[in-house]
C-alpha cells in the first residue's frame, strides 16, 4: 500500500467559496495523477489538502493507508515541490536540499551522501555551494525536486512546478520528470492548468471543474471519450455543438443543429425531442470536393484557413453552421476562401457530451 | 534632443536637491561634534581645539553614572521588546485572530498616545502596585512603548513574505517551531534587526517617560542633560552624544560590510572599536551603585551641589551617596506623592514644602541632631511653609530680577524696561506662569502670590501687551541666551545670573524697584526614607560653615548659612546678584503655592502663550 | 501542536505587557480624568465630564487647530523634502549605496533630540554659524531663531526620516517599467511624476503621511527651543497640566481627545493604504 493514496468525499471551504466538493479519488502506488483543470477549480486546494496545509471540512484522506486527518505537514510522508520553487533564499542548494535531512537529524555524512545523489539525480552535481538566487529558473526547479526528492517520501506533490518555464526547458523537463518518476517508481500528484503537459507525463488525469472532479481516466480514454461538455471543452475539442434530436432509431440518433441535420451512434442516452451537447474531433470530419458523391455529406464554403504546420485546420460553414475540419499535411489540398467543398460527419465521431458541472 | 538634456538636467538637480537634505541632516551634528572640541565652555565663541572635554567627561561621574544607566536600560529594553515585538508580529502573520480588531488597536495605540499620558498613566500603576521605583520600572517603561514599534517594523517586513517558504519548511519534515527558528526568524533578520534599532534609539533618547519613572540610581543620560541644561549644553554633553554617535557608526558600518558580505575579519575592527565606545564606561567609571553597601539617596536639582563636597561626605561617614536629579519641584512631588520612590534627602522649593507637609510625605526632623541649624540666618527660618523647620532646614535660596547688557540698555531699574518699545525683540521673559504674571502683578503694585481674578486678570492684558516685544520665553538657559547676545535684557534667577556676570562684565543683574520675589530651596527627608539617621547626618554635614561655603563657591547659589558668608572670598561675599544689599532684601517676596488659583494662573498663562 | 496554539503562544507575552503597562494604566488614567484637581495636585475621584468640556472650549479648541496646522505643514514639508530623495536613492543611486544611504538619514537619531535642538540654536542664533558666515561675505545679521520658520525646521528636522523611509520602501517595490511604458506613451517628466509616480508611490505617502503627522500633533520641545515657546501646542499644554498645574484630571482628558484627533486622522489616512494595497 505504500504510496497508495485515497480520497474519500473530502471537502473544503474557504468562507463562502467551496474550493473542493465532495471529491473522491484513488491513487495507485507508483501511479502519475494529473489534477487537470483551470485556475479556481479546487486543483491546488486539493493538493493542500494532501500535504497538510489544509484540513478537510469533510471526507477522509488516506495516504499509504493511513488516515492523515489530523496529521499536521511535517509529520506526513508526502513532499510538496512548490509553484514557485520557494527555495530558502537564505541557504545554498546544498543547504536547501540538506533542509529535510536535518530536520530528520541525520548523521553529517549521510546527508552529504545523500544530498549529492540527490542533485545527481537532477543533473546538478557540483552545485552544492550555489547560491539559490545565482541559478536560472531550471536550476531552481530542480533544485526544488531534489529538495523534496531527497527524503524518498511515500508521495511527491508537485504544484504546477514547470508553469514558470520557458516552452523548450518545460517540454524537456516534462519528459525528464516523466522518466524520473518511472526509474523511482514514487506516487506523484501533478497539478497543472496546461493540457498537453497532463496529456503527455500522466498515467492518469483528473479533469476538474468547480471543486469536482468532472472525470478521471488514462490520458487516451479522456481524449477520445470525454464525458461532459466541460471535458471536452477543456481538452480542445474543437466542435461542439448544441443539437436537437429529432428522432432515435437503428442505433442512430438524428440531430439538427439550426438547418444543419446529420446523425450519431446511439449511446444510450439520447431522448427524442430534447437538446444535447456533442462534440466532433476536428480530425474526425472528413472533408470532400465539392463534387464528390457521398450521401449524407453537406455543401460547405471555407472561411478560414489555419496553418499549424504538421495540420491545416479548415473553418466550413455548412448550413448555417461553423464546423472545423483538419486535415494533416501530407493529405492538405490548396483551398480558397469562399471555395465549395463537401464535409461529412461520420455518426461514430460525433459524441454526445453531458452538461457537466 | 532637448528632451534628453531636460532628462539629464532632472537627475543632477535630484542628487543636488538630496545633497542638500543631507547637509540639513548634518549640519547640527558637525556643529555638535565642533563644540565638543571647543575651549570654551561657552557655545558662542570658538576659542580653540581641544580633547580637554573629553578628559572631564570621564571625570564626571555623574555623566559617566548616567550613561551606564542609558545603555543598561536601553539594551536590557531593547532585548525584552526586541524578543515579545518578534513573537507577536509572528503571531499576527502566522494566525488570523478572532476580535482581531481590539488586538490591532492594543498594538497599535501605545504609539499614538502622546509620551506624557504614557508617562503619568505609569506613575498611576506604579503606585497602584507599590513598585518601587528605579531602573527595574524605567525598563518597564521602555518596554511598554517600543514594544509596538518593534510589532509594526517586523509585520511591515513580514507583509511581503512569501508564506510558501514556511510551507515547504513544514513539509520537508520541520514542525512549527523549527520552521519558526530555520526559515521565519533567519528571512526576518533584518526586519528585527531594524525593529530593535529602533528601539535602542527610542530607549536612549527618552526623557518624558523616564523623568516620570525613574527612581534611585536610574537617572539616564536624557535626564542628566536635560538638568544640566540650565547651564547651558556643556561641552561635555557633545563629547557623550559625539561619543554615541561615533559608537553607533561603527556598528553599523560592521553590520553594512557583514551585509555586503567582506570577511569578517574586515567588519571585526569597525564592531569592536564600537563596542569598545559602549562598554567604556562600565570599565572606567569605577563602581556603580554597589549592592551591600550603605548609601544616601540624593534626589536634587541639577548643579545644585559639587561631586567633590559629596565626596567628603563619602569618605567621612563610609557610605556611597546615589544623586539623581530632576528639574521641577512638580516631578520631585508626583515622586512622592507616588511614594515609592526610596530617597533619603529631597530638595523642594518653600512651596513645595508645604504641599508635601499638608499631605504629610515629609519625615519630622530631629532638630537635636542638627547642632550646624545654629548656623542659619533667621530670616530664613521659621518661614510659614514650615513653622519651627520641623520638617526641612534651609538650603539656598535666590531673587527674580533682570539682567541686561549694560551697553546696549544704560542702567535699569523697574521692571517697565520689559515693556519699553525700544527693546522690543531683545527681551526675554520666563516661561513660567507665576514669575511672569507676577512682574506684571508688581507693576500693578500687587503682590506675586496674588490669587484675586481680577488683578490677574489685568496682569494678563499686561503681559498680552507685552508679547510682540518678547523675543523667547525660556526658564531653562535663559543666562545662556543673554550671553549669546540674542537679547539684551532677560527675566531670570539669580543664581544663574551671578555666574553670566562672571563670563560677561557687561552684564548687570537688577532686582526692581517695584519689588520681586524670591525662592528658597531646602532640604528634607520623605517618609519612608531607608536611611533616616544618615540623612540627618546629611543635613548637618551641609550646614558646617566650610562645607556651606564650599557649595555656595561652587554652585554660585546664595547660602543662608551666617557663618559661611563670613568665609566666602570678598566677591562672592560681596556680589550684588548673590547677596543683594538690606534694601533689596525688603522688596522681595517669597513665593509661596497659590492652591486653587493654581488651575487660573495657568490658564491665564496658556491664554498669553497662546495669543498671536 | 497546533499553529493557532503556536499563535497565541507567540502572541500572549507581548499582548500581557501592554495589557498591564499600557491598557490598565490608560484605564486608571480615562478614570482620572472624570475626577478632578484637589488642592494639592492630587486628584478627587468625584466622575463628571467637566474636563472634557474644558477641553471644549474656544481657549483649548484654538491650541488643537493650531497643533493640526504644524502637523499638517510639517508632514507637507516632509513630504516635499524626502520624496525626491527617496526616488533619488530608489532610481538613482547605485545598489551598493543605496543602504548606507537609508543608515545615513537615521543615524543622527542616536543622539539626544534635545542636543540636537541646541546645535540648531547655535547654527540659528543672532551671533550664531549662519550669520556668522553671512557676516564674512558681508551681508547683514538675520534674525533666524524664535520665529515660525525656526519651529519649521526643528520639526521637520525631528521627523524627515519618518516620511523618507517609507516612502522609499514603497518606491523600492515600484515596477520600474510603468515609468517606462508612461514614458514611452508620450507622458513628459512632468506628467509621469503627477499621473504615474506620485499615485504609485500613495502607500508611502500614506504611511509616512501618519508616522509624521502624530508625533507632530504632540510637538513641544521644537516650539519651545527654536520657537521662543510663543505658542502653546498640545504637547506642551498636556505636558503643562502634568507638570506645573499639576491639574492631573484635566491633562488626562486633553490627551483623550489627543488621541480621538489622532485616531480620526489614521482613518483619513487608511482609504489611501488600503486602495493601495487592492493594487
Amino acid at each position: 500500500m505504500r504510496g497508495a493514496i485515497r480520497i474519500e468525499g473530502v471537502g473544503k471551504s474557504f468562507g463562502d467559496t467551496e474550493a473542493v466538493r465532495d471529491v473522491s479519488l484513488e491513487v495507485a502506488p507508483g501511479e502519475f495523477v494529473t489534477l487537470l483543470g483551470p485556475s479556481g477549480c479546487g486543483k491546488t486546494t486539493l493538493l493542500r489538502l494532501l500535504a497538510g496545509f489544509e484540513t478537510p471540512d469533510a471526507g477522509r484522506l488516506l495516504i499509504s493507508g493511513r488516515d492523515v486527518a489530523g496529521l499536521p505537514p511535517h509529520r506526513r510522508p508526502v513532499n510538496t515541490v512548490f509553484q514557485h520553487y520557494a527555495l530558502f533564499p537564505h541557504q545554498d542548494v546544498a543547504g536547501n536540499v540538506a533542509f529535510g535531512l536535518r530536520m530528520q537529524k541525520r548523521p553529517g555524512a549521510e546527508v552529504r551522501e545523500r544530498v549529492a545523489r540527490a542533485l545527481e539525480l537532477v543533473q546538478l552535481a557540483g552545485f552544492e555551494a550555489r547560491r539559490v538566487d545565482e541559478l536560472s529558473g531550471g536550476q531552481k526547479q530542480r533544485v526544488a525536486l531534489a529538495r523534496a526528492l531527497v527524503l524518498e517520501p511515500e508521495v511527491l506533490l508537485l504544484d504546477e512546478p514547470l508553469a514558470a518555464l520557458d516552452a523548450k526547458l518545460r517540454s524537456q523537463m516534462q519528459v525528464e520528470l516523466k522518466n524520473l518518476q518511472e526509474r523511482l517508481r514514487m506516487t506523484f500528484v501533478f497539478v497543472t492548468h496546461d493540457r498537453d503537459e497532463a496529456l503527455i507525463m500522466s498515467d492518469r488525469v483528473a479533469v476538474m471543474n468547480a471543486g469536482r472532479v468532472e472525470q478521471h481516466g488514462t490520458p487516451d480514454a479522456l481524449y477520445d471519450r470525454p464525458r461532459t461538455h466541460f471535458v471536452a471543452d477543456f481538452l480542445g475539442m474543437r466542435n461542439l455543438l448544441r443539437a436537437r434530436v429529432e428522432a432515435v432509431e437503428g442505433g442512430l440518433a438524428r440531430l439538427a443543429c439550426g438547418e444543419l441535420r446529420f446523425a450519431a451512434r446511439d449511446d444510450g442516452g439520447y431522448r427524442a425531442g430534447e437538446e444535447a451537447w456533442v462534440g466532433v474531433r476536428p480530425e474526425r470530419v472528413r472533408l470532400l470536393a465539392a463534387d464528390a458523391a457521398e450521401p449524407g455529406a453537406h455543401e460547405g464554403l471555407v472561411e478560414d484557413e489555419i496553418y499549424l504546420g504538421d495540420r491545416t485546420d479548415w473553418v466550413v460553414r455548412a448550413a448555417g453552421t461553423a464546423i472545423v475540419a483538419a486535415e494533416s499535411a501530407r493529405g492538405a489540398q490548396p483551398r480558397g476562401r469562399g471555395e465549395k467543398v463537401r464535409l461529412a460527419l461520420p455518426p461514430e465521431a460525433v459524441l454526445r457530451l453531458e452538461d457537466g458541472a | 534632443m532637448a528632451e534628453a538634456e531636460a532628462g539629464a538636467d532632472v537627475k543632477r538637480g535630484l542628487g543636488l536637491f538630496a545633497l542638500g537634505v543631507y547637509l540639513f541632516l548634518y549640519a547640527p551634528i558637525v556643529v555638535l561634534a565642533a563644540l565638543s572640541f571647543n575651549e570654551s565652555r561657552s557655545s558662542a565663541t570658538w576659542e580653540g581645539f581641544t580633547f580637554a572635554w573629553y578628559l572631564k567627561l570621564l571625570q564626571n561621574a555623574q555623566v559617566m553614572q548616567a550613561l551606564r544607566s542609558s545603555l543598561i536600560v536601553a539594551f536590557v529594553s531593547t532585548v525584552v521588546s526586541t524578543l515579545l515585538g518578534t513573537a507577536a508580529a509572528l503571531a499576527f502573520h502566522r494566525h488570523r485572530f478572532r476580535r482581531a480588531a481590539w488586538l490591532e488597536a492594543l498594538f497599535a495605540l501605545p504609539i499614538v498616545v502622546p509620551e506624557i499620558v504614557i508617562a503619568s498613566s505609569l506613575v498611576l500603576l506604579y503606585a497602584a502596585l507599590s513598585l518601587r521605583l528605579g531602573l527595574v520600572t524605567v525598563v518597564l517603561a521602555h518596554v511598554a512603548f517600543s514594544v509596538s514599534y518593534v510589532v509594526v517594523v517586523v509585520r511591515a517586513r513580514l507583509h511581503g513574505f512569501d508564506r510558501t517558504l514556511e510551507e515547504a519548511a513544514m513539509d520537508l519534515g520541520a514542525g512549527p517551531w523549527r520552521t519558526l527558528f530555520a526559515v521565519t526568524l533567519p528571512l526576518c533578520a533584518p526586519a528585527i534587526l531594524a525593529g530593535a534599532l529602533l528601539a535602542f534609539a527610542l530607549s536612549i533618547d527618552d526623557y518624558v517617560i523616564t523623568s516620570f519613572v525613574a527612581g534611585v540610581g536610574s537617572t539616564t543620560l536624557p535626564l542628566q542633560i536635560y538638568s544640566m541644561v540650565r547651564s547651558g549644553v556643556s561641552p561635555e554633553i557633545n563629547a557623550v552624544s559625539t561619543l554615541l554617535l561615533l559608537a553607533t557608526s561603527l556598528l553599523l558600518l560592521a553590520a553594512h560590510l557583514l551585509e555586503r558580505g567582506r570577511p569578517a575579519r574586515l567588519c571585526a575592527a569597525p564592531a569592536g572599536l564600537g563596542f569598545a565606545l559602549l562598554a567604556g564606561p562600565f570599565l572606567l567609571g569605577g563602581p556603580s551603585a554597589a549592592g551591600g553597601e550603605r548609601a544616601l539617596n540624593l534626589y536634587i536639582w541639577s548643579n545644585y551641589i559639587a561631586p567633590e563636597t559629596l565626596a567628603k561626605f563619602e569618605a567621612r561617614h563610609g557610605v556611597k551617596v546615589n544623586v539623581d536629579l530632576y528639574d521641577s519641584n512638580e516631578a520631585l512631588l508626583a515622586k512622592l506623592q507616588a511614594g515609592n520612590a526610596n530617597y533619603d534627602v529631597v530638595c523642594p522649593s518653600n512651596y513645595a514644602v508645604a504641599i508635601l507637609a499638608r499631605q504629610d510625605l515629609l519625615l519630622p526632623l530631629d532638630l537635636s541632631a542638627l547642632p550646624n541649624l545654629a548656623h542659619v540666618d533667621p530670616a530664613f527660618l521659621d518661614r510659614p511653609h514650615d513653622p519651627g523647620n520641623r520638617l526641612s532646614i534651609p538650603y539656598f535660596w535666590g531673587t527674580t530680577g533682570i539682567a541686561y547688557r549694560k551697553s546696549r540698555t544704560g542702567p535699569i531699574d523697574s521692571w517697565n524696561a520689559l515693556w519699553d518699545p525700544r527693546f522690543a525683540g531683545r527681551i526675554l521673559m520666563l516661561d513660567d506662569a507665576r514669575e511672569t504674571l507676577g512682574a506684571a502683578l508688581l507693576l500693578d503694585g500687587r503682590g506675586v502670590n496674588e490669587e484675586d481674578p481680577a488683578a490677574l486678570g489685568r496682569a494678563r492684558q499686561r503681559l498680552l501687551a507685552q508679547k510682540p516685544l518678547v523675543r523667547t520665553y525660556n526658564s531653562a538657559d535663559f543666562d545662556q541666551v543673554l550671553l549669546a547676545g540674542d537679547v539684551w535684557l532677560a527675566q531670570g534667577w539669580s543664581g544663574q545670573f551671578a555666574k553670566a556676570m562672571d563670563q560677561d562684565p557687561d552684564i548687570e543683574y537688577v532686582v526692581p524697584k517695584e519689588g520681586s520675589s524670591f525662592f528658597l530651596d531646602s532640604l528634607a527627608i520623605p517618609r519612608g526614607a531607608p536611611h533616616p539617621q544618615l540623612a540627618h547626618a546629611f543635613l548637618d554635614f551641609v550646614m558646617e560653615p566650610e562645607i556651606a561655603a564650599e557649595i555656595c563657591a561652587t554652585m554660585r547659589y546664595s547660602t543662608p548659612n551666617r557663618s559661611a558668608r563670613a568665609l566666602l572670598p570678598a566677591a562672592i561675599r560681596d556680589h550684588p546678584a548673590i547677596f543683594p544689599p538690606a534694601d533689596v532684601m525688603r522688596r522681595v517676596e517669597l513665593l509661596e503655592d497659590v492652591g486653587e488659583a493654581t488651575v487660573l494662573y495657568d490658564r491665564l498663562w496658556t491664554e498669553v502663550k497662546s495669543a498671536r | 501542536m497546533s499553529a493557532r496554539r503556536q499563535a497565541l503562544l507567540l502572541l500572549a507575552p507581548a499582548a500581557l505587557t501592554l495589557l498591564v503597562l499600557f491598557a490598565l494604566p490608560q484605564a486608571l488614567m480615562f478614570e482620572a480624568s472624570l475626577g478632578r484637581r484637589s488642592a494639592y495636585g492630587g486628584i478627587v475621584h468625584e466622575w463628571s465630564l467637566a474636563n472634557y468640556a474644558r477641553a471644549l472650549e474656544p481657549l483649548y479648541l484654538g491650541i488643537f487647530a493650531r497643533s493640526v496646522g504644524l502637523a499638517a505643514v510639517t508632514t507637507a514639508l516632509c513630504l516635499l523634502l524626502a520624496w525626491p530623495v527617496a526616488w533619488w536613492i530608489a532610481f538613482r543611486v547605485p545598489q551598493r549605496h543605496k543602504s548606507a544611504l537609508l543608515v545615513l538619514l537615521v543615524l543622527p537619531f542616536w543622539t539626544s533630540f534635545l542636543v540636537r535642538m541646541y546645535a540648531w540654536i547655535v547654527l540659528l542664533r543672532t551671533e550664531g554659524v549662519i550669520n556668522a558666515a553671512l557676516a564674512a561675505v558681508g551681508m547683514p545679521a538675520l534674525d533666524l531663531l524664535y520665529n515660525d520658520i525656526a519651529v519649521l525646521i526643528g520639526q521637520v528636522y525631528g521627523e524627515l526620516p519618518f516620511m523618507a523611509l517609507p516612502l522609499y520602501a514603497s518606491m523600492e517595490k515600484l515596477d520600474r517599467r510603468l515609468l517606462e511604458a508612461a514614458a514611452d506613451l508620450g507622458a513628459s517628466p512632468l506628467r509621469r511624476l503627477r499621473e504615474v509616480a506620485l499615485p504609485l508611490t500613495l502607500p508611502g505617502i500614506a504611511a509616512g503621511g501618519v508616522l509624521v503627522f502624530i508625533p507632530s500633533l504632540g510637538a513641544y520641545l521644537a516650539p519651545d527651543l527654536l520657537g521662543g515657546a510663543k505658542g502653546v501646542y498640545v504637547g506642551n499644554l498636556v505636558q503643562a497640566q502634568f507638570a506645573v498645574a499639576r491639574d492631573a484630571p484635566f491633562g488626562a482628558a486633553l490627551s483623550f481627545v489627543l488621541a480621538l484627533l489622532v485616531l480620526v486622522a489614521v482613518a483619513a489616512a487608511r482609504r489611501p493604504l488600503a486602495a493601495a494595497r487592492a493594487l
